[in-house]
Formats: structure tokens, sequence, C-alpha cells
């Protein structure tokens, strides 16, 4: 720590932006000292979050979600496919995540952001493994006919906890997802029934009408940082860029453990240090499943 | 029209025209790449890409690549680009729902963006698409609209200032109709 005393006559002389860009790590420490952060929040609350189902008309389930300014969009669009040979009764889903370059200048248009594949990998797997879908519910007819879920996420601004809102994103869109009604074409082949044609086909649909999913255990999560003792939860992009050791935890609805992601960083992390993370991840996950319940019924409302 | 859609770029705009939203985000001036070389002036870079959701059926416009260079010569003859030499000002657009009438839209969009982001500009530019259907001329068409069309011009200028920076003219025109123009 070379100049702790110059840097103190320094910060009463310099502007409080200078000294953000000059020395950032000493202006989060004092701030830190004080159990505050400088946007005025308590070291384990997390910014604002809204959620917005059925933001893109065009697909058949879709969310925008917002934490603080980060924000995702998630579509859904729903093709047949033949399922493989192995599980006949299965669906598939594919998940998929892009950073366009509007979302922050660190993004390039030739080359894709370094965070976009690790992103798209950890969401697949949480998504996958905590058992949301089912993918039998995917079937249409088995070994023939079954769902194929594209479901992508647009980052559209990009100011910390990536993870967190596009999990968010991807779980509102599922919870909005309404599966088309298709009939069987005299080839065998499924066919997907406009609205115009419903009253006019004479052949048997296989779904009657529109149904959602039965979304059982939803996964939840929450990205903490830990810095000396401190516990940072929901880290912004200039709290992310200072401090590197983050900790993304999941958690379902019945706060049980999905996933626990710590990839490296100077600080360790002791099982007290975990522990404490994963409080605040329970208390953060009956908050976001408080305001995903407000969402959902007031698209029903509509 | 919306201008401070994204919090992180330093100017930004997001427009609904019916079905057609677009966001635009303006990064800059930021230093050129050391690859390119010096340069009185600034220069401008300007992409356009489409969501995998924006057209009905999942897949990418096959358009789009020829969307970044007409924005670029659409905005080009309205910035400054003396008042920032040997920087570079980014423009990044992507359609997030496609309803007909795409660059007209992304244009209007990115001159706000870069009005938000504070680049100085002679004047706004605005764009707008006529298509001809047989005998008849449709203003903004829609996508269906732009799927039956013989021909369709795509005007872009700055109001103010009665210049046009921009004319494309695509399909089969007759000449009355060019003159009802």
């Amino acid at each position: 720590m070379g100049l702790p005393n110059a840097s103190g006559d320094l910060s009463t002389e310099v502007e409080v932006d200078a000294f953000r860009r000059l020395f950032p790590l000493r202006f989060y420490e004092k701030h830190l000292s004080e159990s505050i952060r400088p946007d005025a929040r308590p070291l384990g609350r997390a910014r604002d979050t809204t959620i917005a189902l059925g933001a893109v008309a065009s697909a058949n389930g879709s969310a925008l979600a917002k934490i603080g300014s980060t924000t995702m969009l998630a579509a859904i669009k729903m093709e047949v496919m033949t399922p493989s040979t192995e599980t006949p009764d299965e669906g598939c889903v594919a998940i998929d995540f892009h950073m366009p370059p509007i979302c922050s200048p660190i993004v390039r248009p030739g080359r894709p952001a370094e965070a976009a594949p690790v992103v798209s990998k950890q969401l697949s797997d949480t998504i996958l493994s905590s058992g949301m879908i089912s993918l039998k519910e995917l079937c249409l007819v088995s070994g023939k006919a079954a769902w194929m879920a594209y479901l992508d996420i647009y980052c559209l601004d990009a100011d910390g906890a990536l993870f967190d809102t596009a999990l968010l994103s991807a779980v509102a869109a599922f919870s909005h997802l309404e599966i088309p009604v298709v009939s069987l074409n005299d080839d065998g082949k499924i066919v997907l029934l406009s609205e115009e044609q419903e009253g006019m086909s004479e052949r048997e649909p296989v779904n009657r009408e529109k149904r959602k999913l039965t979304l059982c255990s939803i996964p939840f999560s929450l990205t903490c940082i830990l810095h000396k003792n401190y516990i940072l939860a929901d880290p912004t992009a200039e709290e992310e860029s200072i401090m590197e050791t983050l900790v993304t935890i999941v958690l379902d609805s019945s706060s049980q453990l999905v996933s626990l992601y710590k990839p490296g960083g100077p600080v360790l992390a002791y099982t007290s240090a975990i522990q404490d993370c994963i409080a605040i991840t329970r208390q953060r996950v009956k908050e976001l499943q408080k305001i995903l319940e407000e969402a959902i019924s007031v698209m029903e409302v509509d | 029209f919306r201008t401070g859609a994204v919090n992180s770029a330093s100017g930004s705009a997001y427009a609904e025209f019916g079905n057609t939203k677009v966001i635009v985000s303006v990064f800059g001036p930021r230093e050129s790449k050391k690859a390119m070389m010096y340069s009185d002036i600034g220069r401008l870079n300007c992409n356009v890409s489409y969501t995998t959701f924006a057209t009905p059926v999942r897949g990418q416009g096959s358009d789009h690549k020829e969307f970044s260079s007409m924005l670029h010569k659409a905005l080009e003859g309205a910035i400054m680009l003396e008042t920032f030499p040997k920087t570079t000002v980014d423009v990044f657009a992507l359609v997030l729902e496609s309803g007909g009438s795409d660059l007209p839209v992304v244009i209007s969009c990115a001159s706000l963006a870069l009005a938000d982001a504070g680049i100085m500009m002679y004047d706004l530019v605005a764009a707008v698409s006529v298509s001809c259907l047989g005998k008849n001329l449709v203003i903004d068409p829609i996508l269906e609209e732009e799927s039956y069309q013989d021909g369709s011009l795509m005007l872009t200028c700055m109001p103010s200032r009665y210049e046009v920076t921009q004319l494309i003219f695509t399909g089969e025109w007759s000449t009355p109709d060019i003159n009802e123009l």
C-alpha cells in the first residue's frame, strides 16, 4: 500500500469523479467501511428488478427482465422436429445467449464478447439440470414428432449480474410460453394451425388448445462479490471490473441448491462466506418469486 | 421514440413504428484502432444486426449486410466529422422485430441516438420508404405489402436544410410514377 497519506491529502482536493476513476479500489473501500455502496445500497441488497412478459409479439413466449440497468430480452420459438431414436418421447430445448454490440462499449461487432459463451453454457446447464421443464411434455407423436424450443436471449444493456438477469428472463419467458395448436396433415406431417383455419379444418388437432408448460422447481440466482471480508450482492459492471471474485448461487423455489459457481479469483471462499452468500440468496429468491408471480398475474388480467 | 434506452452507451435511442422495433446505441468518439491510418476528420463505423426472432421464420434476415453500408452513407452527410479528428464514432443497431420498412426506422433512430450522444450534426436525418404496388404508391409499407411490391424507393433527407442525403431505387418503376414522387 504505497501512498496512504498522499492519497488522503489528494482526496480532499481531487473531485469525486476523478478519484473514482484514478483509485477505484480505494473509492470503494471507503464506502465499504461504512457498509454502503456508491449507489446508496446496503451490501446485501440487490437492485430494482422488473419483469415484463410478452415483449415480442411474434414469438411463442417472451420476457424482458431488468435488474438495475442490466436488460435482457428472452424469446422462445417453437418448431416441430423428429426426436432422436434414443429418446422418442422427449422434445428438446436449445439455449443461445447473444451479446450484440449495443450492450456495452467492450463488445465489438466482429468478435463476440468473452462473457457470452460462458454465460450461455452456464444457462443451459442450469436450466436443464434444475428440472424446471419436463422434456416429455414437449412430445407430440411418440417417435415421430416433438417440439424443439429455441430460446434466444439478447443482452440489451450490460451493467453487471449478466447471469442473474439472463436466468430470470429465461424463466419468465418459459412461464409465458404457449404451445401452439397443431394437427396431422394427410402425409402424416404435423402442420401448424393458424387461427383462421381452426374453424375450417376437419382433421382432429393433436392438441386442442394452446397450453402452457408446467414448471416445477423454478431456479433463481444471485451473484455476489467477495472482497476481503465483505460480501456484495448483485454487482454493477464497475464493481465487477475492480473486484474480481464472483460467486453465483442458484437455488430453486424450494430453497434447494441447484448450482454453485465460483470461477477462481484472488479471494478464497471459506465455508462461512459461502453460507452467508446462500442466506442472502435465499432472501433474494423469495423477492424474485413474488416479482415473477406479480408479472404473471398482470398478464393474465389482460 | 425514446432516448436513453441503453445506460452503458454514450447515446442511445429506441423506436417503435407499428411492429418494427429497433434499438440503436452510439459509442464514441473513441480512439481509432492502431491499424487505421491517421485522418484529419473522424470516422463513422456502422453495424446493423437482426435478432433471430425478428422475422416470423426463425433465421437471419438476408439483407442486413448491405443495411450497414446504407446506414453509413445516410449518416455521413449529416455528421460534422471535422469536430472529432483521429477518433471513431460507432453506431450499432439491433432490430428486435421486423414489421416492414426496417431501414428507414433504423436511420431515423440512429440520428436520434447520435443527438443523444452529443455528436455534432448539421441536422437530424429522417427517412421514409415508399412501395409501388401496381398502380398504387404505398408509403411506409408493412412486411406483407413489401413482399408484393414491384419496386421501392427509400429517401433520407435533412428536413431543415431541404437536402437529400441518400436516394435508393429498386425494382420496376415506370416514368410517370417517378414524376409523381
